[in-house]
């Protein structure tokens, strides 16, 4: 056994105008996980900690904490995983540190108020509608495979940074349930969900990827969001974002490059206006995008596969169909 | 040391002065560099949210320019660094390979995953830390605030570094060219640039709240690796103080450039002058600042360690 230091978030409404840290000094072995340190210092330290815990084996989703500033799970992770030399010599120094999950509020302690990530679960509907019945082939179930591995624990949401800016964005959580539902071909309400994406905000995600690597179950989050963009335009649905990307693929085409110079304007048609000041910053730095790009050499070969990614597209239509 | 310059398409048509100081730098620490002039835009995260498929061929027929050139690929930009790095990891199974492969035959292209996919801040620690010291010439005495910007810090999974690894590296950099390390609590968040046009409020909130992070720990000038985040940061940085409500006129630097100055060259050779909020060098610290006074009263605390557990 070897003694560490964890510097655990307190923080208690009835008497604390503001969290605070305190250390507490735990012996551990390196298979000693996050949780059996929480309830280690609650039974002989402190009973008035206060966290959640629950199946203990990482399918209930419960017991994520951020760890040494990520968010994980406290049944899940061991010590090894955060000191992987725990015999080291430098280790009296070393401290973990505990606190509670971003992007919310805290109730107590390590507890915070996780209303808003499931009231975000209901909006994605995790229901099948007019189902069909279809017979289930191996094919269906690898197209949901990873989004149904979700075990809502909220790692994702919780260190997400267009969570953190915009209430209205369903979070990655969230968007992977939706995923699950919108790949599930027994549901009849394909178009509803992908609608209900966009007006909640899915093309706000900004791709910092957080999602990806908090992930206690590998779903990465971020390709569902990405899947549910390329749905979405599949079944036509259209709109500023959507005309932004689409920009990049008229760029490959015609030059094999990203037309920077008409970006703005594909992109926000009329509201491009409300950039006009920027132009004029930039472009009396010299900021200013060619008018007349050169193609890139050998752009034949992007133009044709770009011809036949349309065709595995139409093909692919055809299949579903 | 050769490599294949994949500057982006930011690079070339707006962020020109990132490319002239990428360029200039490499050219002083002879570190040869080969424009990749049949390199097509990587899709930047966008082409994959049209058709996925397509954004595999794209950039598997980018990397395959480097293979038969056999040459690493190195860029200037986050987000071509990271399209690439998730191309190349997700063509490691098999059954993509092969369908990307049957399509790349069609235009007599062929995959095999060889290329080495590169940023300007690994090329500069294959040059070496300790080298790079060795040419600075005009330590470049101000307190840099880094921001890395997602796409070479995330996905880890992708990247096959550890973001805290990858974070160190562009330190490492920061103060080999003698400047004084700032860290911040935003240096490793979102600079807003991919919803920029599509939600530019967001944008301008996230933009402001990092660049205030920065300005609060006294940061002088902020240097990004990234041409994206210097685009929002600096370029829309007069949006990022209205969201805000602040004023803030924190200069941004690419990275290359303040290794050049490190290195002698002047403002204008770097294209300095280009940046939207001006830039002042300070040749020295400034004497009235009681340096000691300051890292003693930012010590942290430590006291013995309370409710010790015996089992």
């Amino acid at each position: 056994m070897t003694a560490i230091i964890f510097e655990i978030y307190r923080y208690n409404p009835e008497k604390d105008t503001e969290g605070y840290y305190k250390k507490y000094a735990v012996e551990v072995l390196t298979g000693t996980t996050i949780s059996q340190v929480l309830r280690k210092i609650k039974d002989k330290a402190d009973g008035t900690l206060t966290f959640r815990q629950g199946c203990g084996c990482a399918i209930c989703g419960t017991c994520a904490v951020r760890i040494n500033g990520r968010p994980m799970l406290a049944c899940k992770t061991k010590i090894i995983d955060i000191l992987p030399d725990l015999e080291g010599a430098a280790l009296e120094r070393e401290e973990i540190r505990i606190e509670p999950l971003s992007n919310s509020k805290i109730i107590k302690d390590l507890v915070v108020d996780e209303k808003h990530f499931w009231d975000n679960v209901k909006k994605a509907m995790p229901w099948l509608i007019e189902e069909q019945k279809i017979d289930m082939e191996q094919k269906h179930i690898d197209d949901m495979k990873g989004s149904q591995d979700c075990i809502n624990c909220h790692a994702c949401s919780s260190a997400c940074d267009s969570v953190e800016y915009d209430d209205s964005f369903l979070g990655p959580e969230a968007f992977v349930t939706l995923h699950r539902f919108a790949k599930d071909p027994r549901d009849g309400a394909k178009i509803q969900r992908l609608m209900l994406a966009n007006d909640n905000n899915l093309w706000n995600c900004v791709r910092t990827y957080t999602c990806i690597d908090n992930c206690p179950k590998d779903i990465r989050p971020a390709d569902k969001i990405t899947e549910l963009h390329e749905m979405g335009i599949d079944q036509g649905l259209g709109g500023k974002p959507q005309r932004h990307a689409k920009h990049f693929i008229s760029g490959l085409k015609s030059k094999g490059k990203l037309d920077e110079l008409m970006m703005p304007i594909k992109t926000l048609r009329m509201e491009v206006l409300g950039f006009v000041p920027d132009t004029i910053k930039m472009v009396s730095k010299g900021k200013m995008p060619p008018l007349f790009g050169k193609k890139i050499v050998d752009h034949k070969e992007v133009w044709n596969l770009i011809q036949l990614a349309e065709d595995q597209k139409e093909k692919n239509k055809e299949k579903t169909s | 040391m050769k490599y294949l310059f994949y500057p982006g398409c930011n690079a070339e048509q707006v962020e020109k002065e990132a490319l002239i100081a990428t360029e200039k730098v490499c050219e002083r620490l002879g570190i040869e560099l080969e424009y990749a002039a049949d390199f097509s835009c990587c899709g930047a995260t966008h082409v994959d949210k049209v058709d996925s498929f397509l954004n595999l061929l794209i950039n598997a027929r980018n990397m395959i320019k480097a293979e038969k050139k056999h040459l690493p690929i190195m860029t200037i930009c986050n987000t071509c660094y990271i399209v690439l790095k998730r191309v190349q990891k997700e063509l490691e199974d098999e059954t993509i390979r092969s369908k990307v492969n049957t399509e790349l035959s069609k235009v007599g292209l062929k995959y095999y995953g060889t290329a080495k996919i590169l940023h300007f801040i690994d090329v500069i620690h294959e040059y070496g830390i300790e080298n790079l010291k060795a040419e600075v010439h005009e330590p470049l005495m101000q307190k840099v605030a880094p921001f890395y910007g997602c796409h070479y810090l995330r996905p880890e999974k992708d990247t096959g570094q550890e973001e805290l690894e990858a974070e160190q590296k562009v330190d490492d950099i920061i103060e080999a060219v003698g400047a004084e390390l700032v860290n911040y609590e935003r240096e490793s968040s979102c600079c807003g640039f991919h919803v920029t046009m599509a939600n530019p409020e967001l944008c301008a909130k996230m933009n402001g709240k990092n660049l205030l992070s920065a300005k609060a720990e006294e940061a002088e000038l902020l240097v990004t690796p990234c041409t994206l985040c210097h685009t929002v940061m600096d370029g829309q940085q007069h949006r990022a103080e209205k969201a805000v409500g602040e004023k803030i006129q924190l200069p941004v630097l690419h990275l290359p450039q303040i290794i050049g100055l490190a290195m002698g060259m002047s403002e204008k050779e770097l294209g300095i002058n280009r940046h939207v909020v001006p830039f002042k060098r300070v040749m020295s610290y400034d004497d009235t600042t009681d340096h000691d006074a300051y890292e003693e009263s930012t010590a942290p605390e430590y006291d013995n360690p309370e409710g010790s557990t015996e089992d």
